[in-house]
């Protein structure tokens, strides 16, 4: 099937094609033993497309009136044709895309391909993780049952105690003093605009420059390359059966089984027994339980953020610390470093999820 | 029969059959996206239960509405205290008519048509007349219906 | 012809496990919904399974074709093969 004419009539007004074939048919990608890890970041690529196309149809549908969200989202659920799946893919897809993400950071941490030039790569992927949790926290309250209603109350709050900028971020996220119907509108707009915008913006940033830097190689693999293969089509048609086997997996999830809805959020009432956060914030949460309320005449709390946000920081600017990398030499303390924040966020998310 | 040489090629074999399988995999999901993204559509009813009390006696020459499914009913009663129901859905462009009781006429005022209190378009561009309907009384209960439709109510 | 009866039959294959077996789905109520929702999962991976297998046939194709060297038509070659 290959349509000349309608070939002929583009080419007669955009006479690119040879050029384009061009430049796909230079990008290269090399062969060694530890290439299986570039598949993550085509694997959250995908997995947010999914999120994009649910979304859209969730929306239709949604009503973001705080009287009104809990019963329409019921209403998808029950009345319309497959109304449950699309909900459950939409879960389990953003569970995935986050899960995923976090594997593709630690998959970098530790092959070491932010070093030198790809720093900016390891900055906007940050980026990119804190945009996807905020994604997953506004759309996990736009439910509006008691256990996102709970979850978000203590995030904000949490957020407030934050030094300096804490109050005003709390009164940012939350539209007030107190998680209310306001909120609702407010994470929507962010669910729904703000963040697919920022997101686009972010992920077209950091595709642009992984075409322009190529892939990174760790140095542990540099003198054992055995070749470069074209990404056109033989990287992409084996990117096409992953994402292939990962849409399988989530559909089968969405399938087995679906989010529960928990009753109505009354803000009057306590938060129901046992809530928990979603599982990517686990970590946090732990960390902050095991600072005690005081601790040398200051409120514990406040240094259990501080100290968190340090650490963070510190994760951000990695790249510019590890100099060794940055010159192709072998980093040891940094490898290490990474294995620490490796081991610390899955023991802090177990320790946190049987607690 | 055999052949020296095979009819198609190793590649148009495998694009076909990749780009047939892909083709009808991407329409069997979009399938599943478009059932949820047009729900039941919704069809008008054959026929609508109202309580007598509201519409047997309202004044002469005066309209009252009801809902016919999403759209807007009228019960008309004539000058001469002739009771008939209609759609007061202009056959223009849908939009809802209104009663004009010194012109005894149906006015749509989305392009200034008129229908008289037969239905009939008189006036404007309205293609057709109006759609009337049926209805009797049964049971203490007022059953409009579409013209010719079998109207059978589960005994409550 | 051929080709184009295996697309009508592919087709319906793939698309009738979904409008067949389920016009609309809750939360699994009757056996009859619930066998229905396993069913359903179950075609959707034989599906998936089945197009994963020839994408691998057609990238097999491709490798065989690449490591056999030719100096390919230069430029023009098609992108996708």
């Amino acid at each position: 099937m290959s349509f000349p004419r309608l070939k002929g009539w583009v080419s007669d007004r955009y006479d690119v094609a040879d050029e384009m074939r061009e430049i796909a048919r230079h990008k290269l990608v090399p062969v060694h033993g530890r290439e299986i890890w570039y598949y993550t970041g085509g694997i959250v690529l995908f997995l947010f497309v999914i999120q994009f196309i649910t979304g859209i149809a969730l929306a239709f549908y949604y009503v973001p009136y705080f009287e009104k969200a809990h019963e329409s989202v019921i209403e998808i659920v029950t009345k319309l044709n497959m109304g449950w799946f699309f909900r459950s893919l939409h879960h389990w897809g953003a569970q995935a895309a986050i899960f995923v993400m976090f594997v593709h950071v630690f998959a970098t941490l530790l092959l070491k391909s932010y070093r030198k030039p790809r720093e900016l790569l390891w900055v906007s992927g940050l980026c990119l993780l804190g945009i996807s949790i905020f994604f997953g926290l506004s759309g996990y309250f736009l439910l509006w049952d008691e256990r996102a209603f709970a979850a978000v109350r203590v995030a904000t709050g949490g957020a407030g105690n934050l030094p300096v900028f804490g109050g005003w971020i709390k009164a940012f996220l939350r539209g007030g003093i107190d998680v209310t119907g306001e909120t609702l509108t407010r994470f929507y707009a962010f669910h729904v605009c703000l963040l697919p915008l920022l997101a686009l913006a972010v992920i077209c940033f950091h595709l642009l420059l992984v075409q322009f830097h190529g892939m990174s190689v760790p140095l542990s693999q540099q003198k054992k390359i055995v070749k470069q293969v074209p990404f056109f089509p033989n990287i992409l048609y084996r990117d096409f059966m992953i994402w292939l086997f990962v849409l399988a997996v989530v559909v089968t999830l969405a399938t087995l089984l679906p989010p529960e809805i928990a009753k109505k959020a009354d803000p009057l009432a306590p938060p129901p027994e046992g809530v928990k956060p979603e599982w990517y914030f686990l970590f946090l949460f732990q960390t902050l339980k095991l600072f005690p309320g005081t601790l040398a005449g200051m409120n514990g709390e406040t240094i259990a953020i501080v100290l968190i946000s340090l650490a963070i920081l510190f994760f951000f600017l990695l790249p510019f610390f590890d100099r060794k990398s940055g010159l192709g030499e072998r980093s040891p303390l940094f490898t290490a470093i990474g294995i620490a924040y490796l081991i610390y966020f899955i023991v802090m998310t177990i320790v946190g999820y049987v607690t | 029969m055999k052949v020296d040489y095979s009819f198609i090629t190793r590649r148009t074999f495998l694009n076909a059959l990749l780009g047939g399988w892909l083709a009808s995999f991407a329409l069997g999901s979009f399938y599943a996206l478009y059932r949820f993204a047009f729900p039941t559509l919704g069809k008008e009813p054959d026929f609508v239960v109202l309580k007598p009390e509201d519409f047997l006696n309202i004044p002469a020459n005066s309209t009252k509405p009801f809902a016919w499914g999403g759209k807007v009913g009228l019960f008309l009663k004539k000058a001469d205290n002739k009771l008939v129901a209609l759609k007061g859905v202009c056959s223009h462009m849908e939009c809802n008519i209104v009663y004009k009781p010194e012109d005894r006429k149906f006015y749509c005022p989305c392009h200034k048509g008129w229908f008289d209190d037969n239905g009939k378009n008189v006036a404007g561009p309205p293609p057709k007349r109006l759609e009337f309907f049926e209805y009797r009384v049964e049971d203490k209960k007022l059953i409009v219906f579409r013209k010719g439709v079998k109207v059978e109510l589960p005994k409550a | 012809m051929k080709r184009l009866l295996s697309q009508m039959a592919t087709f319906l294959f793939t698309a009738a496990g979904p409008a067949a077996a389920e016009e609309i789905s809750l939360l699994p109520a009757s056996a009859y919904d619930r066998s229905a929702i396993y069913i359903d999962l179950a075609l959707f991976w034989i599906a998936t399974i089945v197009l994963i297998v020839l994408i691998r046939l057609k990238l097999r194709e491709i490798e065989r074709v690449q490591s056999m060297e030719r100096k390919e038509d230069g430029e023009t070659a098609p992108l996708l093969d």
